[in-house]
C-alpha cells in the first residue's frame, strides 16, 4: 500500500512540475529575468503549491506517524545561521547556468528534510536534426529522477526501518 | 486538455549543465534545503528560516540572470 500510494505522489508531483513548466529553463529564467518580458507565472504555481501544502503540513505537524502508518519527522531547526542565505543563493546561479529545479517530492508523509537530492533535467542545446526529440528529453528525464527518488524514498522508509534512517542521515551531515 | 508534456528548451551546454548541478547540490546541501523543500514545504510550515532562504535564492538569483541575458550576451 505504502509502495503505492508513494509511487501516486510522486508521479503526480512530477506530472505538476512537468504541467506547469517547472521543468523548462526559459520559463525558470523568465522569473528570474527582472530587465525583460518577465514572466512571473511560476511564482503563482509556487503560490498555488503552498495553499495546496499548507493545510496538509498543519494536520501533519501534530503527528509522528502518516494515516497509513508510516513514520515521519518534520524539520525542527528554526536558527536563521548567517552564512546559509548565501549558500542557498547558489541554486539561481546554477540555475542560470541551465540546470533546472532541483525537485525532489514535498509530499508531507515523508519529510526528514524536504528535498536534499538534487535532481535535474540535462540535455543540450538542441541540434538542428533531432531538436523535437531534444525538446521533450529534459521532461522525461525530470520524471525519470522524480520516480527514482521516490523508489528510494521508499526504500528508506519502508523497508530501512526509522533507526536505520536516523543513521543514514547521522552519516551524511 | 493536455496535448502533450510542454516544450523545454535546454539554453546550456554539457559542461555548463554538470557545474549548474554540481552547484545546485551544493546549495541544497549548505542551504539546508531546496527551492521546493524551502519555498514550498517550509513555507507552508510558515517557517522564518525558510522565509529567509527563500528570499535569499530569489534575491540572488536575479543578479546572474541579469549579467548573463543584458551585459555578458
Amino acid at each position: 500500500m505504502h509502495v503505492l500510494t508513494a509511487l501516486a505522489a510522486v508521479l503526480q508531483f512530477g506530472i505538476g512540475l512537468i504541467v506547469s513548466g517547472t521543468t523548462n529553463p526559459p520559463k525558470v529564467l523568465g522569473v528570474l529575468d527582472l530587465a525583460e518580458s518577465w514572466d512571473p507565472s511560476l511564482a503563482i504555481v509556487m503560490g498555488g503549491a503552498i495553499l495546496a501544502a499548507a493545510p496538509s503540513f498543519r494536520f501533519a505537524s501534530k503527528r509522528e506517524r502518516s494515516l497509513l502508518g508510516a513514520f515521519m519527522r518534520l524539520p525542527a531547526a528554526t536558527r536563521i545561521e548567517s552564512p546559509r542565505p548565501w549558500w542557498a543563493a547558489s541554486w539561481p546561479c546554477a540555475t542560470a547556468a541551465g540546470a533546472t529545479d532541483p525537485a525532489t517530492p514535498g509530499r508531507p508523509t515523508a519529510s526528514l528534510s524536504p528535498c536534499e537530492r538534487g535532481a535535474f533535467s540535462a540535455g543540450e542545446r538542441p541540434a538542428p536534426l533531432g531538436t523535437r526529440m531534444q525538446d521533450h528529453l529534459g521532461p522525461a528525464v525530470v520524471a525519470f529522477v522524480e520516480v527514482l527518488v521516490g523508489v528510494g524514498r521508499l526504500v528508506q522508509f519502508q523497508f530501512m526501518g526509522p533507526v536505520a534512517t536516523r543513521w543514514l542521515l547521522r552519516q551524511v551531515r | 486538455m493536455i496535448s502533450g508534456p510542454p516544450a523545454a528548451a535546454m539554453v546550456a551546454g554539457k559542461a555548463a549543465l554538470v557545474c549548474a548541478g554540481l552547484l545546485v547540490g551544493l546549495g541544497a546541501r549548505y542551504g539546508a534545503g531546496c527551492t521546493n523543500g524551502h519555498g514550498v514545504c517550509d513555507l507552508s510550515r510558515l517557517s522564518p528560516r525558510s522565509a529567509v532562504a527563500t528570499s535569499a535564492f530569489i534575491l540572488a538569483g536575479f543578479a546572474p540572470v541579469f549579467a548573463a541575458r543584458h551585459l555578458l550576451s
